[in-house]
């Protein structure tokens, strides 16, 4: 054969990117197939850029980029003992190449493993005949098949099992945050989270994602015991459904001041200036009322870095519950984040303050902790009922948030609302997500544990490392 | 930022909750100063047969932040559409914002009414005297606001309870009831066997009675302290009072100066306001109509959360009886009377509610500059004279019906040293008509026109400093209503210390419109107050002339 080939290379249609795959047709099988290197190219996706450039500046500035999709061309010989056999061959090829999508797997000669492309329908673009074998007669036919594909090649599916993940910052080994291993691949994946609750319902979830810096060491929540305790807040004894040991929670009683007003204080947050402080964070506190009372008698509001919040009325209900008091920016001052030759610059540790107001007759208010949720990379916020069985999957691939069984998609009628994001994980990255689930929005447990099943397939530009 | 645009857009509805972000081809939405979220477009790559149950119109439209959870834009679906051509198989989805919300219904309204045009004589059986006169005149005083109403007995023998008098009912038509009245009179006699009354219907109840005397006066009644709710007629009329028949003279006769009606009010959460403090005046704020919107009208918007900041002017005649829109009742306060506010409806307050409301709120443009931007993506400042005027004719209909000019003045210096005189004109139509609500809005048309507006556009494709919450924000995130300082433009100190557009280096933020194609959001500068009407499409309401 006067064309180089490559034996050990594997390059086939498969059905599925799993161990169990199916092969649909084998393109370098040495017998009916041969692909040939120097005419093949699996090359490497474009990008897209959107960008803006005016003659009141040198160069142009990038303000959005994509990759597009790739063009895998493969040099193909098929070979048969005459025309008619070739034709078989090559018709089995059309009918893997007009599938309005396909999977093509490809491991290099001495690769580990695989990668998979995820093809869209193609046509070839040449085909001739070649010379005759004059040792076996075998009729042969050269094929160039530019495949159209996505941008990214996909290596096996890579699981987590579940994660037991306690709904309580102070106790577990997985205490509302998560952090990953090691990610494979070149560029961010989407996840496959599934959440599944240990028991009763979940119906409020908060997940979030920071995957730059080292987060396994930061702090993110803060016990309000800790904090300086403000207008008619003190420091209460142990409570049960609290978090935290000992003196776990503080109290306002609003006995002398019923407006807004300042009740704790976290004045260095985060224990240090650091340019990790940097970023965008979404300020959540878990409190409760000592007794029910009427929607909005105790509203709350946040301060960061001096920076006012909006009024969050609480309901009528007691709690425990999760409030959102909101979005703040660290810094407020808009400066970089980097210098301007890459090296990070340090941003002030930015003071928290919670506002409060209710009546002294009302019922008062307990604080549990405040976190600073991180919303600056991954944010998904959650609402919409579902159970161990029929749990929720935030199906990052396909982009979409449903409930459902172990292998099936729910039937019930009864749709999550989403807003946000799914995380990406970004390889060579330290991924910590966060995950605060409440049985409701008026009812959160610290006791409630949820079984968190992470999958993820690596995406890579050409093969796997 | 140069990675993809992290916006995420749901579709729900009751039949499906979807994430629609992978399959859309375009996506653009447009905020606006008046009104807030206004419109958004959708094209998505999709097969027609596949049936799609997360598309319905006034199915939720969500676009959110994916980095943080922010919601951008919401509204409803409207008019999904389907179509294939050489760009393959797609659905096109428009959507409207919750200010759309503003214009879902029309009803007529009374808030506070002065006009003569709106009484009528009656006539009762067994009471009435034919020959009795009730009619408006207009008085001697070459005054713009000098009509009254005359009450006078004629003839012989008028007996015990007999009557001549007005109605008025306008409140019946509009649906509301009455909160205040107030009458200013004088009689030609002083003389016990006549009274002016002022009775309320359907009660049938005599809420003001007294005896006719040369000394002129004035008198007001509140709901609930003076005279029980759900009155929506008032009826002014002089009765004889002697049980013995009178003949009245030449004297008997009672003049009614000035009446002012008004209606009750409703709080932000719909509750008739029902104290009789809340109605000490004659005259009503443009808040005050806001929260009566919220709770009258605006059943979509979170009436009891909304921000609705104070307003000063004392408005002396607001009556909508042909049928008005929410949307059409902000604007005209705006443009008449407060036109350093702005209104909007934005995102749900509790998006976990089971119908959720949008915010709203009724604020001031602010004095501080919010953004900070400059030139490098694009910026057109054409600028223009032809919007400067230094002098305003309103047109309005006095209290008779007829109809009347106000004019005002202002001193512009650029027109002054042009030697120029231009003058604008107003048409109040039948709605707003006082002498000093015609200079009210004559003045408020002069202090937006004293400075050329600067209709210009600044287009934004990269992140720029958000003064207010801190750090920088992406163009997406830019919200109208608010003040931006665009830097390399004619630099001036001035421009550091602002308390509002100076038409060169800061202007107002009237609309933002934003498109995923280039990650761009185009900010559409100064420019008048842009009525949502004009947003929408909508045709302006035509005013009875």
């Amino acid at each position: 054969m006067a064309h180089e080939t490559e034996a050990e290379c594997r390059l086939r249609f498969v059905d599925q990117i799993d161990a169990t795959r199916a092969v649909r047709l084998d393109l370098n099988d040495s017998l009916s197939w041969f692909y040939t290197k120097e005419e093949s190219d699996f090359g490497y996706p474009e990008m897209r850029r959107a960008s803006s450039a005016t003659m009141l500046r040198d160069g142009e500035h990038i303000s959005a980029s994509a990759y597009t999709n790739r063009v895998l061309t493969l040099g193909l010989i098929a070979l048969g003992a005459d025309d008619d056999e070739v034709a078989a061959q090559l018709e089995l090829l059309h009918r893997e190449l007009d599938r309005e999508s396909n999977i093509l797997e490809f491991k290099a000669l001495t690769a580990q493993e695989p990668v998979f492309f995820r093809t869209f329908r193609t046509p070839p673009s040449a085909i001739r005949r070649l010379p005759t074998r004059l040792d076996t007669g075998d009729t042969a036919w050269k094929v160039i098949v530019p495949i159209l594909a996505e941008p990214f090649a996909y290596g096996m599916k890579e699981s987590l099992n579940f994660l037991f993940v306690d709904n309580n910052p102070a106790q577990g080994t997985y205490r509302q945050a998560i952090d990953l291993p090691a990610i494979l691949g070149d560029v961010p994946t989407p996840a496959r989270i599934i959440l599944s609750p240990i028991t009763s319902n979940r119906s409020l979830v908060y997940i979030a994602q920071r995957a730059h810096g080292t987060p396994a060491a930061r702090t993110w929540f803060r016990q309000a015991e800790s904090l300086t305790q403000g207008t008619d807040t003190s420091v209460q004894p142990n409570s049960g459904t609290m978090s935290g040991t000992g003196s776990n929670f503080s109290r306002t009683t609003f006995a002398t001041i019923t407006t807004l007003e300042t009740r704790l204080t976290a004045f260095s947050f985060f224990g240090a200036e650091s340019w990790e402080n940097f970023g965008r964070y979404r300020v959540i506190v878990r409190v409760r009322k000592t007794t029910a009372g009427t929607a909005g008698d105790i509203t709350l509001r946040a301060s960061v870095a001096g920076v006012v919040g909006s009024i969050v009325d609480l309901p009528a209900a007691t709690g425990p519950f999760l409030v959102d008091l909101g979005l703040f920016t660290v810094p407020t001052q808009p400066g970089p984040q980097y210098d301007f030759d890459g090296t990070p610059l340090s941003t002030a540790d930015p003071t928290v303050i919670c506002q409060a107001s209710g009546a002294s007759a009302g019922p008062d208010l307990d604080w549990d902790y405040v976190y600073l949720l991180p919303a600056d990379e991954a944010f998904l916020i959650i609402s919409g009922t579902f159970t161990g069985g029929d749990q929720a999957i935030l199906d990052g691939p396909a982009d979409s948030v449903y409930r459902g069984g172990a292998t099936s998609v729910s039937a019930q009628n009864e749709f999550l609302s989403t807003s946000g994001g799914i995380p990406l994980l970004i390889p060579g990255q330290n991924n910590r997500l966060f995950a605060l689930i409440s049985v409701s929005t008026t009812d959160d447990q610290i006791t409630t544990q949820t079984n968190i099943f992470f999958r993820y397939w690596p995406r890579y530009l050409f093969i796997r490392s | 930022m140069s990675l993809t645009v992290p916006l995420a857009v749901d579709f729900w509805t009751a039949a499906s909750k979807r994430r629609i972000t992978r399959e859309l081809r375009s996506l653009s939405f447009r905020k606006i100063a008046l009104g807030g979220w206004a419109s958004a477009s959708f094209s998505l790559d999709r097969p027609l047969s596949v049936d799609a149950p997360e598309i319905a119109q006034y199915g939720d439209a969500i676009i959110s932040d994916a980095r943080s959870a922010k919601i951008v834009w919401q509204g409803r679906q409207e008019d999904p559409g389907r179509g294939s051509g050489s760009d393959g198989e797609i659905w096109r989805v428009n959507a409207m914002g919750p200010s759309a919300h503003l214009h879902d219904i029309t009803r007529p309204a009374m808030y506070v009414d002065t006009l003569w045009t709106h009484w009528l004589r009656f006539f009762q059986s067994g009471a009435s005297r034919e020959d009795g006169i009730a009619e408006i005149i207009d008085g001697a005083v070459a005054a713009q606001d000098d009509q009254n109403m005359r009450l006078m007995a004629q003839g012989t023998a008028w007996a015990q309870n007999t009557i001549v008098g007005m109605k008025h009912s306008l409140l019946s038509e509009t649906g509301q009831t009455l909160s205040r009245f107030s009458v200013s009179y004088d009689m030609g006699e002083t003389d016990t066997d006549w009274n002016l009354e002022v009775a309320l219907y359907p009660a049938n109840s005599i809420e003001l009675e007294v005896n006719f005397t040369t000394t002129a006066a004035a008198a007001a009644r509140v709901v609930t302290t003076d005279f029980a709710t759900g009155q929506y007629i008032v009826v002014l009329r002089i009765r004889q009072d002697n049980a013995v028949a009178q003949t009245p003279t030449a004297n008997t006769w009672a003049l009614v100066t000035g009446v002012r009606l008004r209606s009750i009010l409703k709080d932000a959460a719909g509750a008739d306001i029902t104290t009789g403090a809340s109605y000490g005046l004659n005259t009503i704020l443009a808040s005050e109509v806001v929260t009566d919107l919220l709770g009258r009208l605006l059943n979509k918007f979170d009436g009891p959360n909304a921000t609705v900041t104070a307003t000063t002017y004392a408005i002396e005649q607001l009556i909508y009886p042909d049928g008005v829109t929410a949307g059409q009742i902000l604007d005209d306060l705006i443009a008449n009377f407060e036109p350093t506010f702005r209104y909007g409806a934005y995102e749900w307050t509790d998006r976990f509610a089971a119908s959720p409301l949008n915010r709203f709120e009724w604020v001031e443009w602010p004095t501080s500059v919010r953004y900070e931007a400059d030139t490098s993506d694009g910026f057109d400042s054409p600028g223009s004279g032809d919007e400067i005027y230094n002098a305003v004719s309103v047109r309005w209909r006095d209290a008779a019906g007829r109809v009347r000019r106000t004019q005002r003045t202002q001193t512009v210096g650029i027109l002054d040293d042009a030697s120029l005189t231009r003058e604008a004109w107003i048409d109040l139509g039948d709605e707003v008509n006082t002498a000093n609500n015609a200079v009210q809005a004559g003045d408020s048309f002069l202090s937006e026109h004293g400075i050329a507006p600067n209709a210009g556009t600044l287009r934004v494709a990269r992140r720029i400093k958000d003064l207010t919450a801190g750090g920088y924000v992406d163009p997406w995130e830019i919200e109208p209503g608010e003040l931006i300082r665009v830097r390399n433009v004619l630099p001036s100190v001035d421009a550091l210390n602002v308390t509002d557009r100076d038409a060169v280096t800061i202007f107002r933020v009237q609309a933002m419109e934003y498109d995923s194609s280039d990650n761009s959001a185009r900010l559409e500068l100064d420019s008048n107050p842009r009525a949502i009407s004009s947003s929408l499409g909508l045709p302006a309401r035509a005013r009875r002339r």
